[in-house]
C-alpha cells in the first residue's frame, strides 16, 4: 500500500470544502465528506490501482438532516431538563430512547461506507444483522458498565469480531482470529499508564501552575489519559489487523504508540499555532504514517478476487435510489 | 482526443485496456480490444474531478473505466454535454455543484477566494451572527421558561452538597435582601436573592437562569462595606436583566454547529477544543463588560462610588494569594486591571 497524497493539494480540497460548507450552513457537508474520502482513497494505491469512494452526496443529505434534527432536539431537551444529582434527566432519557435504533444506525453506516469503497471496481460489503448488532452495541455497553469494566475487553473483542467477520471484499470473507487475551493486556496496560503517570503529572502541573496558568496545568494532568487512549487505539488496531485474514491473504499493522502520540501532540500544537490551517496537513501525516506501517501478504493472484454478483454495481444503483443513506459515526 | 483507460467490468479484479473518445451525437465511444461500442451520454456517469486522483467513467452495465488524464476527461465531459444538451439537463445540479468546488480548489486564486470566504463567514458569524442568534432566542423563549432551569441548578448543587445552608445571621440577610429589592426595582427585573455556604467556591456570587442570585457566605464576610455587596448584586442583576445565560447557551450552540460543519469528526475534534474555548471566553468577557456597565450606571445614579467593586475584588485577590483564582469570583471575572473604572 502506498499513499501519494500531498499536503498542499489536499489543503486546496479542504479549504474549498470548508468555504462551501460554511456558505451553505452545512448543507454542503455530504459533498465535503465524499470529496475528502475520494482524495484520500484515490491516492491510496494497492498494486497499480487506487481505491475509490463512490457514494452520491445527494442521497446522504436526508440522513444528515435527520441526525442534525435529533441532536438539536437532544440539546433543547437537555437545556429544559430537571437535574437529578447534577445529571440532566431528559438528556439521558433521550440517549436511552436512542439505544434501540443504535444497532440499525451502526449496520447502515458500516454497510454504506464499505459498499461504496471499491478497488478495481469490486466493492467491499458488510453483512452484519441488526439482531447481532443489538447484542454488541447497546446491550454490550450496558453489560460492560454492569461488570464495572471487567467484561469490557471481552465484549469489545467480540464486537470487533462481529464487525470483521461480517465484512468482505467481493465474495472473499474477512476473518478475525486470535482471542480476547490481547485486548485484556491492552486495557491492563492503559490502566498501568494512568496509575504510573498520574502522580508525576499532578506534581509537575502543581509546580508549573504559577508559571503556565491553569489552562496548561489542566492539559498536563490530562496527558496520562490521552496517552492511555492512544495506547488503546494503537494496540487494538495492531492486534486486530495482524489477526485479520481475507481469504488466505494476511495483513500486518505495526504502529508505534509513541510515534502516534507524538504525531497527535505535534499536530495539536501546529493546528493551534496556525488557527486551524494545519488541519489538512495533520490529517495526511497520520494517514500516511498508518499506511506506511500496514502490510499485505497476498495469498492469491491480485487479479482473481471475485465480486459478489448480488452486489453488482447496477443492482446497487436501484437499491440506493429507494432509500436514503446513513453515514454517521465513521 | 483519445483517452487510455483500464476497464474493470465489476465481476473480478481483472482489467483490460480500453480507449475512450467522443463520437458524434454526444455518444461515448469505447474501443475495447477488437470491438467498438458506443453509449449515450445519459447512460454514462463521469466522476467529478478531485485534484489529480484517478477518475472513473461508469457505464450503464456497472463497469468502470479508470483513467488518470484528468484534463482529457474534463474535455470529454464538456464535449459530450455540449453535443447532447437534453441529456445533460438532468445533471445540471450535480455538475453545477462540482464545477463550483472545482473553481475553488483548482488554483491559487480559487484557494484565496475560499480562504477569504471561510474567514469572512467565521468572522461575521462570531461578530454578528452568534449575538443576533442569542437575541433571537432570548426574544423567542418566554422569561417564565427560565425559572425552573435556574432552580434545578440550585437544587442540584444543594443535592451534591456543594452548597450548604448559610450561616449568616438573619438580620444580615434581611438587610442585604432590602438592598437587593431596591436594585431589582430600579433595574426592573424579577429576581430572588439566596445565601449559601460553599467552601469550595470561595468568595463568590452567581446569577442563574430565571433570576436567582446567590451570594456565598465568604463574599459577604470579606466585604468591608455594604456598598461593595450592592455593587456585586447590581453586576449580577445586570446578567439577569440581559439574560446572559441564555445568550451563552445560544452562542456555544452556534459555535458547536460551526465547528462540526468545518471539521469531520476525526482528529479535528481534538483540535477544535481550544479555538472554541477561546471564542467562548471572549463572549463571556463581553457579557461581563455589559454587566459592569449596568452596575456602574446604577451605582452612579444612586450616589455610590463605582470603585466599590474594585475595592472588593482587590481584597479577594489579596486574601487568597497566588492560587486563588481557581474557584472564587475572580475566576469567572476578568482581572482587576481590565474592569471599567471610568
Amino acid at each position: 500500500m502506498v499513499f501519494y497524497g500531498e499536503g498542499w493539494k489536499y489543503f486546496r480540497v479542504w479549504i474549498a470544502n470548508v468555504a462551501l460548507t460554511l456558505a451553505t450552513l452545512g448543507l454542503y457537508s455530504p459533498w465535503a465528506k465524499v470529496r475528502t474520502r475520494r482524495y484520500l482513497y484515490g491516492n491510496t494505491y494497492f498494486g497499480n490501482e487506487s481505491f475509490d469512494f463512490t457514494a452520491d452526496p445527494v442521497s446522504m443529505l436526508p440522513g444528515r438532516l435527520i441526525a442534525v434534527a435529533l441532536i438539536a432536539t437532544l440539546w433543547v431537551a437537555d437545556l429544559f431538563s430537571p437535574l437529578v444529582y447534577g445529571f440532566s434527566l431528559y438528556y439521558f432519557a433521550g440517549l436511552l430512547a436512542f439505544a434501540p435504533i443504535l444497532p440499525w444506525v451502526v449496520v447502515r453506516a458500516r454497510s454504506f461506507n464499505l459498499r461504496h469503497t471499491r478497488w478495481r471496481n469490486v466493492g467491499f460489503a458488510f453483512h452484519g444483522t441488526y439482531r447481532e448488532a443489538a447484542l454488541w452495541y447497546p446491550i454490550a455497553i450496558l453489560a460492560g458498565i454492569a461488570s464495572m469494566g471487567l467484561a469490557w475487553p471481552w465484549l469489545r473483542w467480540r464486537r470487533d469480531q462481529y464487525l470483521t467477520d461480517n465484512s468482505s471484499f467481493g465474495l472473499t470473507q474477512c476473518r478475525l482470529a486470535g482471542d480476547s487475551g490481547g485486548y485484556y493486556g491492552t486495557y491492563a496496560g492503559s490502566v498501568g499508564i494512568v496509575i504510573g503517570l498520574m502522580l508525576p503529572c499532578l506534581f509537575i502541573a502543581g509546580k508549573l501552575m504559577p508559571a503556565v496558568g491553569p489552562f496548561f496545568a489542566t492539559i498536563i494532568t490530562a496527558l496520562p489519559f490521552f496517552l492511555a487512549s492512544v495506547y488503546i487505539t494503537v494496540r487494538l488496531a495492531n492486534y486486530r489487523w495482524s489477526n485479520t485474514t481475507l481469504g488466505g491473504t494476511r495483513f500486518r499493522l505495526r504502529l508505534s504508540v509513541m510515534q502516534m502520540f507524538w504525531l497527535y501532540m505535534s499536530n495539536m500544537v501546529l493546528i493551534a499555532a496556525t488557527a486551524g490551517l494545519f488541519i489538512p496537513f495533520a490529517r495526511l501525516r497520520v494517514f500516511r504514517y498508518r499506511l506506511s506501517r500496514f502490510e499485505v501478504f497476498l495469498a492469491q493472484d491480485i487479479a482473481t478476487f471475485q465480486a459478489d454478483p448480488a452486489a453488482s454495481p447496477s443492482a446497487l444503483g436501484a437499491a440506493i435510489s429507494d432509500g436514503f443513506e446513513i453515514d454517521v459515526g465513521a | 482526443m483519445r483517452i487510455h483507460a483500464e476497464l474493470y467490468d465489476g465481476s473480478v479484479t481483472t482489467g483490460r485496456p480500453v480507449v475512450l473518445s467522443a463520437a458524434p451525437g454526444g455518444r461515448l465511444r469505447i474501443e475495447d480490444g477488437g470491438t467498438i461500442r458506443e453509449h449515450a451520454y445519459a447512460e454514462v456517469r463521469i466522476a467529478s474531478r478531485i485534484a489529480d486522483t484517478p477518475r472513473r467513467v461508469t457505464l450503464a452495465d456497472g463497469s468502470g473505466c479508470i483513467a488518470t488524464d484528468n484534463d482529457a476527461i474534463d474535455a470529454l465531459d464538456v464535449a459530450l454535454a455540449r453535443a447532447a444538451p437534453a441529456q445533460a439537463r438532468g445533471r445540471r445540479f450535480r455538475r453545477g455543484v462540482d464545477r463550483l468546488a472545482r473553481l475553488l480548489d483548482r488554483d491559487a486564486l480559487g484557494v484565496a477566494v475560499a480562504l477569504t470566504v471561510a474567514v469572512g463567514i467565521l468572522f461575521a458569524a462570531s461578530r454578528w451572527g452568534a449575538p443576533a442568534l442569542g437575541t433571537a432566542i432570548v426574544s423567542a423563549v418566554p422569561p417564565e421558561a427560565d425559572a425552573p432551569i435556574g432552580q434545578q441548578l440550585v437544587d442540584a448543587l444543594d443535592q451534591i452538597r456543594l452548597f450548604q445552608p448559610t450561616a449568616l445571621a438573619p438580620e444580615r440577610q434581611d438587610s442585604l435582601r432590602r438592598a437587593f429589592g431596591d436594585i431589582r426595582g430600579d433595574l426592573g427585573v424579577d429576581a430572588r436573592l439566596e445565601f449559601r455556604q460553599a467552601k469550595l467556591l470561595g468568595p463568590n456570587a452567581f446569577a442563574v437562569a430565571g433570576g436567582t442570585v446567590i451570594l456565598t457566605d465568604a463574599i459577604v464576610e470579606i466585604a468591608m462595606h455594604d456598598e461593595e455587596l450592592v455593587a456585586v448584586l447590581a453586576h449580577e442583576l445586570g446578567h439577569v436583566r440581559e439574560r446572559h445565560w441564555l445568550r451563552m447557551v445560544a452562542q456555544s450552540a452556534a459555535i458547536v454547529v460551526i465547528w462540526t460543519a468545518v471539521t469531520d469528526p476525526t482528529l479535528a475534534t481534538l483540535a477544535a477544543v481550544a479555538p472554541s474555548q477561546l471564542l467562548e471566553l471572549s463572549y463571556s468577557r463581553e457579557f461581563e463588560r455589559e454587566a459592569d456597565e449596568i452596575a456602574f450606571d446604577y451605582l452612579t445614579r444612586n450616589g455610590i462610588r463605582p470603585t466599590r467593586l474594585q475595592d472588593l475584588l482587590k481584597r479577594i485577590t489579596a486574601s487568597c494569594g497566588e492560587h486563588c483564582d481557581q474557584a472564587s469570583w475572580l475566576s469567572s471575572h476578568p482581572p482587576v486591571e481590565e474592569r471599567s473604572g471610568d
